[in-house]
């Protein structure tokens, strides 16, 4: 600090400033001294500019806590939905659908149990709410989250899961001369021996997180135009070329469609929060309510509307089970001051208490 | 200066030409522009972005289209002519301009933070968004303590120095902290939410 009392020239405004900046930066040490305190009121008494500065320098600091914003902002932003791929959104919703038709017809002459040592073929379905673990012919885990669809089709050379809806987390058994693919959307992921989780999200977006060893993304692109006659094909086994995008290693986390532009690195707590759905478990750390809301909506058949908009970015920390919609009605009714309708069996809207 | 402002900076005449093909004479390009950097610059602090060209032309489309399609879905384009509502809505005007006022402050801090170092601006953001003590950050920074200190008492002055440049003063932005009185005009917009 200004040790020098008798300055005859009088100091610049730049290093008045300069002094006032670095005054408040001790004040924000995590002990401020009784020394530093009273130099500080010497400091200010010497002149206007002083106290000037230094009053002018605070505002600012405080004016910057506006910069918290970022991060709901940056929130938003991770989950951007593509916007090249509403376009074709339609198109492949049809695909979506008539390959559930075809696989419920298909499904009545699959057989649960793998066929040979190498061949598996099968259709793992979760109902709203349910969620279940099942070990694969290969010694690979799938866990599967609420309402998910997927198809197995594991052949000699191949392990090829499809995931057509929801969520699953993969833990393979390593095995070099059957590579391991996860299709989702229109995207591909590859693991190389490893643990990691897939979602289909919105606009056939697809999310990865990787706990353990490494993926590889790709994208891919059909070759054949869809028409009503050849949808069928498409899919099941339509060409598609792949391309490669990215590799994802453990505490990656990412999502993608067509092109992968950026890829978060995941603190641990964070990770296990995203993964905590495999314990039966909801975690959140002052995640917005819209996001919770959106979450939770996947475990239940309730519709849950937030009426008042100011109520979309109120920070929600805690745990809540899978399935207990009800506790989490109580804890944002108790706990957050909400008010919680019920407007019908399966409806219900959260407002401010008037 | 940040990676997404740099980029931003030397797309800003193309970024905004991209914009312009989605909106109307009605849309100010500009303040698109602006929510586009803001979005990118958010994203940037807390993750990595292999493409940031691709990254903010994404963002700007989003921006627009989510703005065009509120215009299409909000209740005040049928109410446009009508004399009544359209005086009621000017008279609650204040929330509206309050919230701009935020939103082009939070721009303008942003860049002020987007144009320090990075290792300045790490450690003054570690400050003050996340609100670590030095000592910690001087741990996450592999620095010593004095450092950090260096650096926040740095990032302060600079952002002070751009602001000034861009014809601010700090005194002008008034309280940090400005309770929103909730006004009909908020009702009206809840009554909106609903309908949707």
């Amino acid at each position: 600090m200004n040790k020098i009392k008798n300055i005859v020239t009088l100091p610049s405004i730049e290093s008045i400033e300069a002094e006032a900046a670095s005054w408040i930066t001790v004040l924000g040490r995590e002990k401020v001294t009784k020394a530093d305190m009273s130099e500080l009121k010497l400091w200010l008494k010497q002149s206007e500019r002083h106290r000037n500065a230094f009053n002018e320098l605070t505002d600012l600091w405080d004016n910057l806590t506006i910069l918290k914003e970022l991060d709901d902002i940056a929130e938003s932003v991770s989950t951007l939905p593509d916007l090249h791929s509403i376009f074709w959104q339609r198109r492949s919703f049809l695909a979506i659908a008539a390959s559930i038709f075809i696989c419920f017809i298909i499904s009545g002459s699959l057989y649960w149990q793998h066929l040979t040592e190498f061949n598996q073929q099968a259709q793992l379905i979760t109902a709203v709410g349910e969620q279940r673990t099942v070990i694969l012919s290969d010694g690979s885990t799938v866990q599967i989250n609420t309402n998910s669809q997927l198809e197995i089709d594991f052949s000699r050379d191949k392990r090829i899961i499809r995931l057509l809806k929801g969520e699953a987390y993969f833990t393979v058994a390593k095995n070099k001369q059957r590579p391991f693919y996860v299709y989702a959307g229109g995207g591909l992921v590859q693991a190389i021996g490893t643990a990691f989780n897939v979602r289909l999200k919105l606009f056939d977006e697809i999310e990865v997180t990787v706990e353990e060893g490494l993926v590889a993304l790709a994208t891919l692109v059909k070759k054949v135009p869809i028409t009503s006659s050849n949808i069928e094909l498409i899919s099941s086994s339509a060409p598609e070329t792949e391309t490669f995008l990215a590799e994802l290693s453990a505490g990656q986390s990412t999502t993608f469609s067509h092109t992968v532009e950026k890829i978060e690195l995941i603190q641990t707590p964070a990770l296990n929060r995203k993964l905590a759905w495999r314990q039966g478990v909801l975690a959140y750390a002052n995640e917005p309510l819209l996001k919770v809301i959106a979450d939770i909506s996947r475990y239940t058949n309730i519709t849950i509307e937030i009426a008042d908009p100011s109520l979309r970015t109120l920070p929600i920390a805690g745990y809540f089970r899978v399935g207990e919609v009800e506790a989490l009605f109580d804890s944002l009714e108790i706990t957050f001051g909400l008010e919680v309708k019920r407007i019908s069996k399966n409806y219900v809207r959260l407002s401010t208490k008037s | 200066m940040s990676v997404i402002m740099k980029v931003f900076q030397e797309n800003e005449i193309a970024l905004k030409r991209f914009i312009q093909r989605f909106t109307s004479a009605s849309h100010n390009v500009d303040d698109f522009a602006q929510e586009t950097f803001l979005k990118g610059f958010a994203a940037e602090l807390r993750m990595q972005i292999n493409e940031p060209k691709a990254f903010l032309f994404k963002i700007a489309k989003n921006v627009v289209l989510t703005e065009v399609r509120k215009d299409a879905r909000s209740p005040r384009g049928y109410l446009k002519d009508i004399d009544d509502i359209s005086q009621i809505l000017d008279e609650n005007q204040a929330t509206t301009e309050d919230w701009l006022d935020g939103r082009k402050k939070l721009i303008l801090f942003s860049k002020a933070v987007a144009q320090l170092t990075p290792r300045c601006r790490e450690a003054f953001l570690m400050r003050r968004i996340d609100n670590l003590q030095y000592k910690q950050i001087a741990n996450r920074m592999d620095i010593s303590v004095s450092a950090v200190e260096k650096h926040v008492t740095t990032g302060l002055l600079m952002c002070n120095k751009y602001l000034r440049a861009q014809g601010y003063k700090p005194s002008e932005f008034g309280a940090a902290i400005k309770v929103v009185k909730r006004t009909p005009k908020d009702e009206y917009k809840k009554m909106v939410k609903c309908d949707e």
